[in-house]
């Protein structure tokens, strides 16, 4: 498939996350920061979300599974993965982790279990489109290469 | 050497003064020429001395994403993950021109680091960061020292409009 038509499709799948509110407008300050000289800066971003969000979910999940839930241990995490999201531009994550550190505040178990799987839904809905989206950066980035060469 | 010399070789932020009442004052012209006769020698031009500039920031992705928005300004970046080692940087004799100070960490918080740093006598202008935009958090902050609270994400624009505010250079890299 020739270059254009793939980073059409990268072009449509990016836009259709944003109409669907996985990502604000920071996503797009961190795609104005990728260029020649930094040309996977956005794939190593998403890279770094993906694998700090996946370690903080464990935590949070173990953490919400002791019979005597730590609500600091728990809005720490929680704050933790609500500043990447935010850093990130993933919008409905970031949402999540809002109303996860309510439920945080008023120590409120039900609440923190029903939050920390609004999260996860959340997370893989978002980690899905993001291993599209690098995976057709990567064959762009590939065919681009081949033809250079 | 003339006056126009002088000023045009503007010292660091770290050369301002609080005054009583905490307003942060320029150098006394005495400090400006001390400064333009020590420092200044071989600098062709104010905007080729790089500013530094400390990230106190526990998150990795946050600092990752800074990072990238300095790197296109003349600017020298440093990173602490918590408010200690940003208080150990300075014990150590690192100075700074501006700091940019993250709320929550773990060891210590962004709030005791700077209360620290100003006990110090550290008179550099330190920005707060935060998610949480309350004005209780920026309060807590003003009185603890810092001269700016800022929301987080920063943008491009955001960080070249502080940098701009406290004299540091932006001529791009």
């Amino acid at each position: 498939m020739a270059a254009t038509a793939l980073k059409e499709q990268l072009n449509g799948l990016v836009n259709s996350m944003f109409a669907e509110g996985l990502l604000d407008e920071q996503f797009q300050q961190l795609q104005m920061l990728q260029d020649g000289s930094n040309p996977g800066f956005v794939a190593e971003v998403v890279t770094l979300f993906c694998e700090d969000s996946e370690r903080i979910l464990a935590d949070l999940t173990k953490l919400m599974d002791q019979a005597v839930v730590d609500y600091s241990k728990v809005d720490a995490y929680v704050h933790q993965l609500k500043g990447s999201s935010s850093s990130v531009g993933t919008q409905n994550v970031k949402l999540a982790c809002i109303q996860f550190r309510q439920f945080c505040e008023e120590n409120n178990q039900e609440g923190c279990m029903r939050a920390l799987n609004v999260v996860k839904h959340e997370y893989y809905h978002l980690r899905s489109k993001f291993e599209t989206m690098l995976q057709l950066e990567n064959r762009i980035q590939a065919y681009e290469t081949k033809q250079q060469n | 050497m003339n006056s126009m010399h002088i000023l045009l070789h503007q010292p660091p932020m770290c050369f301002y003064r609080h005054s009583s009442t905490s307003i942060l004052c320029p150098p006394t012209p005495l400090a400006r020429i001390w400064f333009s006769l020590h420092h200044d020698s071989g600098r062709a031009s104010m905007g080729s001395t790089r500013r530094r500039v400390l990230l106190v920031e526990d998150v990795e992705i946050n600092r990752v994403v800074v990072r990238r928005l300095v790197s296109e300004l003349n600017v020298m970046l440093e990173e602490a993950e918590n408010g200690k080692i940003a208080v150990d940087f300075i014990k150590q004799g690192r100075t700074y021109d501006l700091i940019f100070m993250d709320k929550e960490m773990p060891v210590m918080n962004g709030l005791e680091a700077t209360k620290q740093l100003r006990s110090l006598g550290v008179t550099t202008p330190i920005i707060a960061l935060s998610g949480d935009c309350l004005p209780c958090d920026r309060d807590l902050f003003i009185h603890a020292g810092a001269n700016a609270f800022q929301a987080k994400p920063l943008s491009k624009i955001e960080l070249v409009r502080i940098l701009t505010e406290y004299g540091l250079s932006i001529s791009h890299a």
